[in-house]
């Protein structure tokens, strides 16, 4: 193993490929290579000893190369981690210079790859003489440090020997290197010098030898037609046009725009369509045949080339769009390569990307809107229904966007704009196959708030009026009564003679959802007096989202407010009130401003938004806080806030401030604090600890941090608890029944388990295995049966009944193990009981080894520990809160060692020596290495007092 | 197709009917177990390359595998062979290759009675293909399809080409290609006894408005399952189910 740093993919050993080949397409387990000069059993019973502290089973120990050792295992991240260190600590007893490196296969990549990733990985660790251990693991994000290295050089090794000679496909993960000119120029560097070296195979390197026997060559004619010199991306592209039918001339338009009638004449343009643009590419450009594997990966089919065609031609884009000398020339020439794809590509309408690149994007636009349409609009003749073929398309896509109106953003919206703005002739409903769906519903919307806007009004606008008011109040309800508990379909026209269940005397809920969908109806039609029955009824019966969303939180997450056909029935009446007054649409976004304001806002603004981001523009955010619904104080800050985030630091900044300000206003904080409330708890422990960080006095305004170290707390299930609750020496196994080469057979004084247990325990007898305890529920045990229960525990002979059944009335329900874990947290927090009276108290319910400080897993509606541990004021409480969360030996050293970097980072921070918007996101990688030291030794005061707490 | 006026109305989807489960007895237990599928005359070309194309430039010859080859364990290979008496395995003279549709492969006879005009971007690959038993056969082409032309196009650049260079059109619609077949080819495939391809295809079928309408579209005429490796081998006693 050399020291040197690594720029192709290293081969892999033959046993190690045969394992990574039996991988299963669902398979994502951590590989290691290992570097330790020792034999293999030394090697192997070092990483026995380390994976069986975490019961871990490793695969085979294989050897990679001399020194170099490789096994894959089945691990989460914390563990991966853990393992690794404690895998490193193993083997420094035979070989001080050891090292770990851990690699995380990811199931939709390639398994041969991220091994070699991991051997270049270990090649890193070993150069950088620091670390003994290094993983990469996608799934643990806060820890995650990408693959753009490794991708960079996987992308390298794989520009083909033969450029020109091999037809395979293009490799994956090339897409991402086509953005940016360096990358490019990169790329082309390297393709050329591959087919330099390949000129010795047959391969032509020179392409301008390639071409037809035309008499001039395409250099000869760019030579005497061009202001500017001919760079990499022309020069690839040139034989491939140059050697099209009829080429030359071809080749001269592009140059000069001269002859484009007479090509136009002949057929020379319209037969382009017989051109097939790998084919054509392979045999007379191999430059830019690479070029079109890199980017498309593999030969693919013309729509795809069409489809991705502003990528294709970023091989010259750059060239000719970007340089300065020449500049009209260059657009010129830019727009003629792009006739000729058009006419190859049989005259389809570009898409969205290349009207951005010509028209919108201010690196490389320089067409007007009408220009692109004159040039590119292909289909002048208008269709029967008033729409061209490509318009149609494009509304239709536009409604399709509206559908899944949760991912439309302000892009879809200038698209509409766009084509209203081409053809009016979309505003007409007729043309839609009106369904009155809820994405109809907002195109009408939307179309009738421009028309007011712009003083304009035809029979279209009539139309799209009548058709709205018709449907809205009715669609509303249809769809609020899907995402309602026990929610069914509404019929809309169902008669009034309901009431079977209250014949049985009974509400099964269908009936509360019947007079809330008519109280709703109500309301939307003008009946204020139904306001508030009609509030409490919506906040109790809409379904909530996902199983952990509570109605007990400030702000339940309710289903409704993730539904395609609410957001866009919501979106409609936001856009309808912007076309006059409309009192079933005020009433619509009254009512759900006051469920959720912050998702009802999200909504409402999305067509205002650049993606899932902040505000397309300056332009979209004051037209939408021109419009925007009135909302409590408390809502409005949030939700500026939230969007100042995207849109500048100093915007951001501003807010903290303004949160700050309100020191002296109590009233204000509190609408502040209670709009905050509403967020989801992690991202308002985030503003407040930025708040924090800038403001060291600020006291954390909730109390909330029962909750998150519950949430934390990994309880156990019932059958480890009772496992728990034994000696080490008396659990044979417990998990999930097997088949067992001895018997099994009921006990004489078998029982059942209590109440919701869903386990049984089993006594171990030489001959035989006892039945002791049965689940909760199910049929009697029979001798032989297989023990159909969910889990078991196997316990010693020695464990008599009394102790099973004793045990067993320990295990509690999962609300009494939750209740009394949070109590004795509280009691210890508080500094009421020891450590040792809340360990032993807690230890048969809790698995601390699951303590996780970055879990992407955790509870959303609960705040996150790391947070709580930085922003707590009070040392003794924040003492006990690293107490808690460090008490699992296996993970006290990891979890510590991101604490102790975090709290060095901010006491750092409030010296003044780190900047607070870096410290928030700030890792141990990012300190420098004098800041090792200090760190450390406020790592070892925190061990040391941890050490002292009792 | 029933809803077009032009070329297209002499068309019909072009439905391959694949081979489905081809069952016999199991080597060691007696009962009836499945040795084929459809995966083992579903056509992978083998290339040094780390990915498999689905698309061929016809450049040059390409050496195919079945997907199911690799799924035939020492229990069942040699069970197969033998039940075949170590004979190559009757291959269709259409199946599938690897991917979506994008290339087709055909015994080569029948691939030269078809011509196709450039304008409809057909390749020719001369392709060995190694059956799921280990047998080599010569004599087949893939074609792949690198191009779908939309209904106005079709009418716009065919209506002057006879129809012996457009037997076969990749059709684009909104969301998907399809591949139509002249009724004429049908015809004369259906006089040579073919009897891979569907040639009354139900009626939901013969409209391209639903066709593009369709959640899901195989472009296919169904499998045809055997009971016996030799009934598949001898192509009698087939049953074809319809997706």
């Amino acid at each position: 193993m050399t020291e040197r740093e690594i720029s192709v993919l290293p081969p892999l050993d033959d046993q190690i490929l045969s394992v990574i080949r039996r991988l299963g397409d669902y398979d994502d387990p951590c590989f290691f290579m290992i570097r330790a000069d020792a034999d293999n059993d030394q090697v192997f019973q070092a990483l026995q000893s380390a994976a069986s502290d975490y019961g871990v089973e490793l695969t085979d120990v294989l050897k990679q190369q001399a020194g170099v050792w490789f096994t894959t295992a089945d691990v989460n991240a914390a563990d991966a981690v853990d393992l690794a260190s404690a895998m490193a600590g193993e083997l420094t007893r035979i070989y001080p210079d050891a090292r770990v490196s851990v690699f995380r296969h990811n199931p939709i990549g390639n398994a041969q790859e991220a091994a070699q990733w991991c051997l270049i990985q270990l090649n890193d660790l070993i150069a950088a003489q620091d670390e003994a251990v290094a993983v990469n693991d996608y799934t643990d994000r806060a820890h995650w440090p990408g693959i753009d290295r490794y991708r960079a050089i996987s992308d390298a090794s794989r520009m083909p020997p033969k450029a020109a000679a091999d037809d395979g496909p293009g490799p994956d993960g090339a897409a991402s290197a086509v953005q940016k000119d360096g990358v490019i120029r990169t790329l082309f560097s390297k393709v050329s010098s591959i087919l330099s070296t390949a000129s010795g195979t047959g391969v032509s390197a020179d392409s301008s030898k390639a071409g037809a026997d035309t008499g001039r060559s395409w250099q000869a004619m760019a030579k005497t037609l061009l202001e500017f010199e001919v760079d990499e991306g022309l020069e690839s592209i040139a034989p491939f046009i140059f050697n099209l039918p009829n080429g030359q001339a071809l080749w001269q338009y592009v140059l000069s725009g001269e002859g484009r009638e007479a090509l136009q004449a002949d057929g020379s343009l319209i037969d382009l369509d017989q051109v097939l643009v790998f084919a054509h590419a392979k045999q007379y450009a191999p430059m830019f045949y690479t070029w079109l594997n890199l980017t498309l990966r593999g030969v693919s089919h013309q729509s795809d080339i069409h489809s991705k065609l502003h990528k294709v031609l970023a091989c010259v884009s750059d060239e000719l769009l970007e340089e300065e000398d020449a500049q009209p020339q260059r657009r010129e020439c830019y727009l003629r390569i792009i006739d000729i794809f058009v006419h190859i590509l049989d005259q389809t309408p570009l898409t969205r990307d290349m009207y951005i690149q010509l028209v919108e994007d201010e690196d490389t636009a320089f067409m007007t809107a009408e220009e692109y349409q004159q040039r590119f609009q292909l289909e002048a003749e208008a269709t029967s229904d008033g729409l061209t073929g490509s318009q149609q398309e494009e509304l239709e896509n536009i409604i399709e966007v509206f559908e899944d109106y949760r991912f439309a953003d302000n892009e879809n919206l200038k698209s509409l704009e766009r084509l209203r703005d081409e053809n009016r002739n979309v505003v007409n409903p007729e043309f839609w196959d009106w369904e009155a769906n809820p994405e109809q519903l907002l195109l009408a919307a939307i179309f009738l708030a421009w028309d007011f806007d712009r003083d304009e009004e035809d029979e279209f606008t009539e139309a799209l009026e009548d058709r709205f008011d018709a449907a809205i109040v009715d669609k509303i309800c249809t769809h609020v009564a899907e995402v309602l508990v026990n929610g069914k379909d509404y019929d809309e026209d169902e008669d009034e003679d309901e009431d079977e269940g209250a014949d049985e005397g009974c509400d099964t809920g269908e009936q509360t959802n019947e007079a809330l969908l008519t109280g709703l109806r109500r309301w939307l039609e003008g009946d204020h007096s139904v306001y508030p029955d009609l509030l409490e009824t919506m906040r109790a019966r809409l379904d909530l989202k996902g199983y952990e969303s509570s109605r007990s939180h400030v702000q339940p997450a309710y289903e409704a407010l993730e539904s395609d056909p609410v957001l866009a029935l919501l979106a409609a009446c936001f856009w309808r009130r912007q076309a006059g007054s409309h009192e079933a649409s005020a009433q619509m976004i009254q009512l759900f401003m006051a469920l959720a304001p912050q998702a009802t806002l999200s909504c409402l603004s999305r067509l205002y938004r650049d993606g899932f981001r902040g505000f397309a523009s300056d332009e979209a955010k004051e037209a939408f806080l021109t419009n925007r619904p009135s909302m409590h104080y408390g809502d409005e800050f949030v939700f500026n806030m939230r969007m100042s985030r995207y849109e500048s630091a100093d915007a951001y900044e501003k807010h903290i401030r303004d949160y700050i300000s309100t020191a002296g206003d109590m009233r204000m904080r509190t609408f502040f604090n209670e709009g905050l409330s509403r967020l989801f708890p992690p991202h308002y422990q985030s503003f407040f600890s930025d708040v924090w960080r800038r403001f060291p006095d600020f006291d954390y305004p909730f109390d909330d941090w029962a909750d998150i170290l519950i949430s934390a707390t990994q309880l156990r299930f019932p059958y480890q608890t009772f496992a728990a609750m034994l000696a080490r020496d008396q659990v044979l196994y417990a998990g999930e029944p097997a088949e067992y080469n001895i018997p099994m057979k009921a006990g004489k004084t078998m029982q059942r388990n209590a109440e919701r247990a869903d386990f049984a325990v089993l006594r171990h007898h030489s001959d035989h295995l006892e039945v002791v305890l049965m689940d909760a529920i199910g049929k009697e045990y029979e001798d032989g049966e297989y023990i159909g229960v969910n889990n078991i525990v196997i316990v010693a002979e020695s464990v008599t009944d009394d102790e099973i059944f004793r045990l067993r009335d320990k295990v509690l329900t999962y609300t009494q193990r939750s209740q009394l874990v949070k109590e004795t947290l509280q009691r210890f927090i508080n500094a009421d009981i020891s450590y040792a009276e809340y360990a032993e108290i807690t230890g048969p319910y809790v698995d601390t080894a699951g303590y996780r400080l970055y879990d992407e897993h955790y509870n959303p509606y609960v705040g996150e520990p790391l947070p709580m541990i930085r922003m707590e004021k009070n040392k003794d409480r924040q003492l006990r809160f690293i107490k808690v969360m460090t008490a699992d030996p296996r993970r006290k050293a990891s979890i510590l060692k991101d604490i102790g970097v975090a709290l060095y980072v901010d006491a750092a921070c409030q010296a003044g020596t780190i900047n607070p918007d870096r410290a928030a996101s700030m890792t141990r990688k990012d300190l420098s290495i004098e800041d090792i030291n200090p760190m450390t030794a406020m790592r070892e005061e925190i061990e040391q007092q941890l050490a002292a707490l009792n | 197709m029933l809803d077009e006026q032009g070329i297209l109305k002499d068309y019909l989807p072009f439905h391959v009917i694949h081979v489905g489960d081809v069952c016999d007895d199991h080597p060691e237990y007696g009962e009836s177990t499945g040795y084929l599928s459809e995966y083992d005359f579903t056509w992978q070309p083998q290339t040094e390359s780390r990915d498999t194309p689905q698309m061929y430039l016809g450049d040059k010859p390409l050496v195919f595998k079945s997907e199911g080859a690799d799924n035939k364990n020492d229990e069942f290979l040699p069970a197969l062979q033998s039940k075949i008496g170590n004979n190559p395995l009757r291959i269709p003279r259409i199946s599938s290759c690897w991917g979506m549709d994008q290339s087709m492969m055909f015994a080569t006879e029948l691939a030269d009675q078809l011509s196709f005009s450039p304008i409809l971007g057909i390749t020719r690959t001369e392709a060995t293909l190694i059956d799921s038993a280990g047998h080599e056969h010569t004599g087949f082409t893939a074609l792949t399809f690198h191009k779908a032309l939309r209904a106005d196009r079709i009418e716009l650049r065919l209506k002057d080409l006879p129809v012996s260079e457009r037997p076969i059109l990749p059709v684009a619609l909104k969301d998907r290609n399809v591949l139509l077949i002249h009724k004429d080819v049908l015809a004369e495939w259906k006089q040579q006894g073919i009897d891979d391809v569907e040639y009354e295809p139900d009626e939901e079928y013969q409209r391209l408005a639903s066709l593009e309408k369709m959640t899901m579209y195989y472009q296919s005429g169904g499998n045809r399952d055997f009971s016996t490796l030799q009934d598949y081998q001898d192509n009698k006693n087939g049953r074809t189910y319809k997706m």
